[in-house]
């Protein structure tokens, strides 16, 4: 039975077990017999006890991502096996107090207060007097409590020890010494959580008392005495935050991780990008000739397979970041970073979002929930788009190889120039904004370091999933929809055939049997004319047209206004439109196409579209223009309000308009053409 | 001379004239209307769930006064009926 | 609870002043009352014996009697915490 057992001088309050619907509620769950009744259990502890490991190897992949609604904050609910049934298990956030003014603080009482079944505290062993005035909060909501005591594993092996029977009987409550790492007691805590008990001392409210509490606590569990031996810690951390080592060492892993990031996910990149492609190209085969395959294919799988290229990156990268959390240094790095950011006053919370959107901006501005000072938070949200994420890097590729042929030397340096001209924009920004609209001293800050230990593969594993998962579902939907859209704006209104395409046409069935190649010439050309055709007199050639006086000043003509304008759904559909306008076809890396882009010329028939001034203004754009919808959308979710979205639009576009003008105004007056 | 009409690169055009511009969309193509039907959902779609329209709409709603995790917008045992 | 000996002199100085090894119990947090209550439920609550590990910037201790915490601080913050000294 899951109902608790109380002592008989508890007063008898009714709380009925929650019990889930039909079994296919939590992901992997089996029906339920009538005998188990899950129950619900709430996961509580403060940061860096190893909580979300315990939650990993109790639920594994049998868990979702939740929100606390009305808020950013996100937790999992998961589903633990125990030998009565099954439990589901809430993950809240780690908070040093329930009783702190704290968004997550208030969000752990709130859930308290709605009568879970069973509260389990997860302290850990090897610093365990500091763990119990949480116990001790916990205890004092008269909830059924279990307490985990994790890391055991690791105090054994520094002298540690924790008396659990004492505490148990002390308290009065099951305490249960486990490792999550090795797995260590895991069996006994998931059958205590089916048997929790209501504690039968509670700590006082004032602060002596609640001190005499803990420390008497401290005493029965005998581990008031262990010390440390830290010296190798202490050599590390001043290492680390050595003014000049600790920079050091920063650059060396961020090198390791960037490489990682452009090296190491291109495979896994490379195949998706193929994968997509053939499956497209059979799908076309396989189903009838038609509007609906023609949507499926030019729309839905390359919109699809356009958003799902990013996957192999993300999970990289929030993999990579697990792994450096776990090990203890990122705390220290963070340090690091707090020197270099606050001048532009950030904070050193803000390097992992920061860094993040040089591959995504999307889980980049989600990982800035971590920032504690809200205006801090919020400017680091607008910025982080100017970070040079993945999508950008195709737009870059084909206008620096426009610009350097055949010196990749200076290509190479254009590149790098790009990234830094990004990162700048953004951090100067982030001044700018914390100058004026966000003013304030930001908030001092306080890191616990944690001991450095040997980081958890499989946590990082799980790590990479959730964060993949929900790129996914955020991403994805938005991506789909505009794809789908924007096939739509650019196949209607038909255009009939044009004179010059009909020409080309007859001319090819003239020379059909004596020259069969140069007729496959002129009808490759026929269907080029015509796919410019139809994209000039469609939805999308008619907006290009219409914003071409907007965009004329800064070079862009209306071929290249259409290429701006779908970008913004998704910048990397820029390349693939750019072949399309100038081509008919859109894989720029068919046999000529690149060549067909560089020597378009303009409606006079005699300036190139892409000069070299119209290609280093558009490059300018593509670095600092805001051109991704789902990260206005993120950004208003999580600044709290499309407010913050919209300046976020009109400040990026504003920059990039501004600085593509001067760029070009430089290139006029350089006599470049 | 026969002008051959080569296969459709995109899809059937159906020969526009000056006096019935909407022969530019293949009205009598069923498959015309069914992805027009779909983007405008996604059209729908985006601006729901992208403007803040269901913000404006949903003025008026008090917050809960417990907080419970909610996946998906759905309390995970909101399909239990009570006993 | 951990005090010194009644035997020496105390002072209060803000935790930048001290040196790496030295000791102390710590005083009050002298910020706003939300930052006191979170570097007090981290471990630099009143009465709460430290050592220091790292001068400067950030400057990192040691909390609790048994050494079981380990907290960094920018140098701003460590301005605002006072911590009993002996002479």
């Amino acid at each position: 039975m899951l109902a608790p057992r109380r002592p008989s001088t508890a007063i008898m309050s009714d709380t009925p077990s929650a019990s889930l619907g039909p079994s296919d509620e939590l992901p992997g769950d089996a029906a339920n017999d009538a005998a188990g009744q899950p129950a619900h259990v709430i996961l509580l502890g403060i940061p860096n006890t190893g909580k979300t490991t315990l939650f990993n190897r109790l639920c594994g992949l049998r868990h979702k991502t939740a929100n606390f609604p009305g808020t950013t904050l996100e937790s999992r609910i998961g589903s633990v096996k125990a030998e009565a049934g099954t439990l589901r298990l809430d993950d809240l956030p780690g908070v040093y107090s329930i009783e702190l003014n704290q968004h997550e603080a208030r969000v752990c009482r709130e859930t308290l207060e709605g009568s879970p079944d069973a509260v389990c505290v997860v302290l850990d062993a090897t610093s365990l007097p500091r763990n119990l005035q949480l116990l001790g909060e916990v205890l004092r909501r008269r909830l059924p409590t279990v307490v985990a005591i994790n890391m055991i594993d690791l105090a054994r092996r520094r002298g540690i020890a924790v008396n659990t029977e004492a505490m148990e009987a002390e308290l009065g409550i099951p305490v249960v010494a486990i490792s999550a790492r090795s797995g260590e007691g895991i069996d006994r805590l998931t059958s205590a959580m089916t048997n929790p008990r209501y504690a039968r001392t509670t700590m006082p409210s004032d602060a002596d008392g609640e001190r005499a509490w803990v420390d008497r606590l401290a005493q029965v569990a005998e581990a008031d005495t262990a010390t440390l031996d830290d010296t190798l810690t202490d050599r590390l951390d001043r290492a680390f935050t050595h003014p000049v080592l600790g920079i050091a060492v920063f650059a060396i892993v961020m090198t390791g991780v960037f490489w990682a990031l452009f090296r190491l996910a291109t495979i896994p990149m490379d195949f998706i990008d193929s994968m997509f492609g053939q499956f497209g190209a059979w799908v076309a085969g396989v189903l009838p000739e038609g509007l609906i395959t023609s949507m499926l294919v030019d729309g839905v799988i390359a919109g699809v397979g356009g958003a799902a290229v990013f996957l192999p990156q993300i999970c990289l990268l929030f993999f990579l970041f697990s792994l450096l959390e776990d090990t203890g240094y990122l705390a220290r790095a963070t340090f690091v970073v707090d020197r270099l950011l606050r001048p532009f006053g950030l904070p050193g919370h803000a390097f992992i979002p920061l860094l993040s959107s040089h591959a995504c901006a999307l889980p980049g501005i989600m990982a800035a929930r971590a920032i504690p000072d809200r205006r801090e938070r919020i400017a680091t949200i607008l910025v982080a788009p100017f970070m040079t994420c993945s999508a950008r890097l195709p737009v870059y590729v084909l206008l620096t190889t426009l610009l350097f042929r055949d010196r990749p030397a200076l290509a190479a340096l254009a590149f790098t120039g790009c990234y830094a001209l990004g990162a700048l924009a953004g951090v100067f920004s982030a001044l700018l904004f914390r100058r004026t609209i966000l003013r304030g001293e930001g908030r001092p800050m306080a890191l616990e370091l944690p001991s450095y230990k040997q980081p958890s593969v499989r946590d990082a594993l799980m790590s990479a999933w959730d964060r993949g998962l929900v790129f996914a579902k955020n991403a994805g939907s938005v991506i789909l929809a505009i794809s789908i859209v924007l096939w739509w704006l650019a196949a209607y209104p038909v255009s009939q055939p044009s004179v010059g395409s009909v020409v080309l046409t007859q001319g090819a069935s003239m020379v059909a049997e004596s020259q069969p190649e140069h007729a496959e010439e002129l009808i490759a050309q026929a269907k080029a004319l015509d796919a410019t055709a139809q994209l000039e007199h469609s939805f999308a050639g008619i907006l290009g047209h219409a914003v071409e006086p907007v965009m004329s000043p800064i070079g862009f003509d209306w071929r290249i206004s259409i290429g701006v304008l779908s970008s913004f759904a998704a910048r990397e559909v820029f390349v693939s439109t750019m072949a399309v306008v100038f081509t008919g076809e859109d894989d720029i890396e068919g046999a000529g196409v690149f060549e067909r882009i560089r020597d378009a010329k303009r409606d006079d028939g005699v300036t190139p579209v892409i000069t070299r001034a119209t290609a280093w203004s558009l490059l300018v754009f593509f670095v600092l223009a805001m051109q991704c919808l789902p990260t206005l959308v993120l950004t208003a979710r999580e600044a709290g309000g499309w407010k913050w979205a919209g300046l976020q639009f009109v400040w990026m576009t504003g920059v990039a308009y501004g600085a593509s003008l001067i760029t070009i105004t430089i290139c006029h007056a350089a006599g470049v053409t | 001379m026969r002008s051959i009409m080569m296969e459709p690169i995109l899809m059937e055009p159906i020969l526009a004239t000056t006096s019935n511009p909407t022969a530019s969309f293949p009205v009598g193509d069923w498959q015309f209307w069914v992805v027009t039907l779909v983007f405008a959902l996604a059209i729908a779609w985006l601006c729901w769930n992208v403007l803040p329209l269901r913000q404006i709409f949903r003025k008026g709603r008090s917050a809960p006064k417990r907080t419970v995790l909610t996946v998906e917008g759905e309390r995970p045992d909101s399909r239990a009926k009570d006993h | 609870m951990a005090t010194l000996p009644e035997t020496t002199t105390r002072r209060i100085v803000p935790l930048t002043q001290l040196k790496r090894g030295d000791r102390g119990v710590v005083s009050e947090a002298r910020t706003d009352d939300e930052s006191k209550a979170l570097l007090g439920a981290m471990g630099l609550r009143a009465n709460e014996p430290i050592r220091l590990c790292r001068h400067g910037e950030p400057c990192i201790v040691m909390t609790g009697a048994c050494e079981s915490c380990r907290i960094g601080l920018t140098r701003r913050l460590a301005d605002r915490v006072f911590v009993e000294v002996a002479m």
